[in-house]
């Protein structure tokens, strides 16, 4: 789970995730396993390291209250 | 026919429409004069100077203070029109001593909505200046101060800007069994009209 996960349910004020989704840090940094639906598990895909900025976007939807 | 510059103009026309400035988190008794000035903004019509000099104008006619006109000031200069990030932060950051000002001298208990204020007009410039994980930043620190759909809305659309679908959706699986029904309804019609969050409609509604 990524930080940023974290701190948002946290901000939401709602549970804790790895406690409800079932997903648990594994050794490798930045990857979980969490538990799916009783069948099986599945690994996250580890978030690709150094994000750049992208292209300014052509759309802003985002919203600019005052 | 010049068909680059025709789409240019479709262009522009859409992104200065989808350009939102919502009230609801502005005083009450400041609403209306700051509704007026969001519609002016978002037709994109007219000089920007005319729309500088009236939010002046409601400022020094008492109808909006100090931290809503540079508010307003803000909105202005990081809508397409203007597209002057650069001003629009500079602005946020007069806004913050502002608010903090305000709060000193009248107190009122508004301080941390209008500090979420400047961390979204501060996220919606980096945001719209492709700097989009500094906006997520800025977006975080308006939802510390004011747990609102707008600013959640906010978070959302830009992490699914940075590929992080499967927090986001996350995210707003658990807002929808946790939180009161109108900030589930709220962020639902915001999920449902923006084009940004268009990844997390469910398949019926899409």
């Amino acid at each position: 789970m990524s930080w940023i996960l974290s701190l948002l349910l946290a901000l939401l004020g709602v549970n804790d995730a790895e406690s409800e989704s079932g997903c648990t840090p594994t050794p490798e940094p930045g990857t979980t396993t969490c538990q799916v639906d009783e069948v099986g598990v599945r690994s996250s895909t580890p978030k690709a390291e150094g994000r750049s900025s992208g292209p300014a976007p052509s759309s802003p939807q985002i919203s600019n209250g005052f | 026919m010049d068909h680059d510059a025709l789409l240019a103009r479709i262009l522009r026309a859409v992104d200065v429409t989808a350009y939102q400035t919502p009230t609801a988190s502005a005083p009450a008794d400041q609403r209306e004069a700051l509704d007026e000035i969001g519609r002016d903004i978002r037709r994109g019509h007219g000089d920007p100077a005319v729309l500088r000099a009236r939010i002046e104008a409601l400022e020094a006619a008492g109808r909006i203070d100090r931290v809503r006109a540079l508010s307003a000031l803000g909105v202005l200069a990081a809508s397409p029109q203007v597209a002057d990030h650069a001003l629009a932060l500079r602005l946020a950051g007069e806004q913050e001593l502002a608010a903090y000002e305000l709060d000193r001298s009248q107190g009122g208990g508004r301080l941390s909505a209008d500090l979420a204020s400047v961390e979204r007009h501060r996220g919606v410039a980096f945001f719209l200046a492709g700097q989009i994980e500094a906006a997520l930043d800025h977006f975080i620190r308006a939802l510390e101060h004011e747990r609102t759909p707008e600013n959640t809305g906010n978070v959302l659309a830009t992490m699914l800007r940075l590929g992080e679908l499967e927090e986001a959706e996350t995210i707003l699986a658990r807002i929808r069994r946790a939180q009161p029904s109108p900030f589930v309804l709220a962020l639902e019609h915001a999920i449902d009209t923006d084009p940004d969050l268009a990844a997390l409609r469910s398949p019926e509604a899409s």
